[in-house]
């Protein structure tokens, strides 16, 4: 349904994109992570049909999404960014999109507005940030579009709304499993509703896989200073704490801790445990050089 | 909906729960248990995490597969998850209170003591 082939875009000297490449062929609910700035958006544009890549390909139901009307009828795509008409009530959006979308839900639409607290009646242009960011929700959904993309969907809503605005996707996608694409730079509050993952970093693919396995990309490694300092030695490791009283941790790749092929007797010096997967995702992306330390080191 | 807060993978939490409800006879052998979706409500997960929380219980025996039915609890799912337990849950249990008996200078016979005082109070 979706794939990408070395999709680089590029605009000036910035380069958005870079050498791309991903499959997804069945349904399934995938997080799009990454820091502001790796991507995410020009992605979701591309795939949308708003922007023209400028290597490689990217083809959304066997077919090149630029300006393809077969496409925008079976993609949807929700960002803060998007322009309705100035004076157009939430009322005429509904209708408008109903019309263009053949599957469009208007029982739904009209839910979810109530959900939200919106009045119909109101311009979009009157709504505060999270009230828009909730209108364009309801729309993206009400879709019902085999293609969802939600980009940033809880932009500015209220901390116990954005938790909320997780599970209304979810039982969406319980209804009416499709492929549903949504970012965010906080993996925490949406992963208990995703099946995979898609990691982009600087423009590219970093990881596509299993939340279980990109959880288990990294461990912490426990033990006493001498032996995690020798460890460090060895393989590379993302970062380091020292707990005083005789206690180290690193964070390394767990497959370059088993390729140490460590022996049981140096294993029981060691405690290995599994980090949270919003820890993975920031050590993984972390910006390089520079430490919190270094900006104020008296 | 209910919350998960521990923290192994939710999948195995899912079958964790699972687990206690057959032990704890919520859910009988030969009933038909939680299906994907339903557990994709109730904890508000991805339903293939759910479908992999099941599918441990189908690995170890303890759930079976209706073509079309579902999947329902097998007989000696009770016996199977018992067993399981004694083998390898309370022997990790036991290694952890005698590591803390020997911390805290109890000996083999006051600790002994301690549990017959324990199980005799139940």
């Amino acid at each position: 349904m979706i794939r990408c082939e070395a999709l680089t875009k590029s605009f000036g000297n910035n380069q958005a994109l870079q050498d791309c490449s991903f499959e997804i062929n069945e349904p399934s609910l995938t997080g799009v992570i990454g820091v502001n700035g790796a991507g995410k958006t020009s992605l979701f544009k591309t795939l949308a049909g708003f922007i023209k890549p400028t290597k490689g390909e990217a083809y959304v139901l066997d077919r090149l999404p630029f300006q393809d009307i077969k496409v925008a009828q079976n993609v949807i795509m929700i960002e803060e960014g998007m322009t309705f008409h100035p004076n157009a009530t939430l009322h005429e959006l509904v209708d408008s999109y109903h019309r263009f979308y053949g599957n469009f839900d208007k029982k739904l639409a009209e839910k979810l507005l109530d959900y939200f607290q919106l009045d119909s009646k109101r311009p979009y242009r009157k709504l505060s940030k999270g009230m828009a960011s909730g209108f364009r929700v309801a729309l993206g959904l009400a879709a019902q579009a085999p293609i969802t993309l939600l980009d940033e969907p809880n932009t500015g809503m209220d901390p116990s709304l954005r938790k909320d605005l997780y599970q209304i996707i979810l039982k969406d996608y319980i209804n009416n499993p499709r492929v549903m694409l949504i970012s965010s730079h906080y993996l925490g509050e949406m992963e208990q509703i995703l099946e995979k993952i898609l990691l982009i970093h600087q423009g590219s693919v970093m990881k596509h896989d299993s939340l279980e396995a990109f959880q288990s990309l990294l461990v912490a490694v426990q033990g006493r200073p001498e032996i995690i300092h020798s460890l460090e030695e060895k393989i590379p490791f993302y970062e380091k704490k020292d707990y005083g009283a005789g206690m180290s941790q690193i964070i390394v790749r767990k497959s370059d801790l088993e390729a140490l092929k460590l022996s049981a007797e140096q294993e029981k010096d060691l405690a290995v445990n599994g980090i949270s997967s919003e820890d993975c995702f920031i050590y993984l992306t972390r910006r390089k050089g520079g430490s919190i330390n270094d900006i104020y080191h008296s | 909906m209910k919350s998960l807060e521990g923290t192994d993978p939710v999948y195995i939490q899912i079958a964790d729960w699972l687990e206690n409800e057959i032990l704890s006879g919520q859910v009988k052998p030969q009933e038909k248990i939680y299906s994907q979706y339903k557990l994709s409500d109730i904890f508000g997960i991805n339903p293939a995490t759910a479908l992999k929380g099941l599918n441990r219980l189908v690995e170890k025996g303890l759930v079976y597969k209706k073509r079309g039915l579902g999947m329902f609890v097998s007989d000696d799912a009770l016996e199977i998850l018992k067993k399981e337990r004694r083998d390898y849950g309370m022997q990790t249990q036991i290694r952890n209170l005698v590591e803390e008996a020997n911390r805290l200078d109890v000996s083999k016979e006051m600790l002994i003591k301690m549990i017959e005082e324990a199980m005799e109070k139940k």
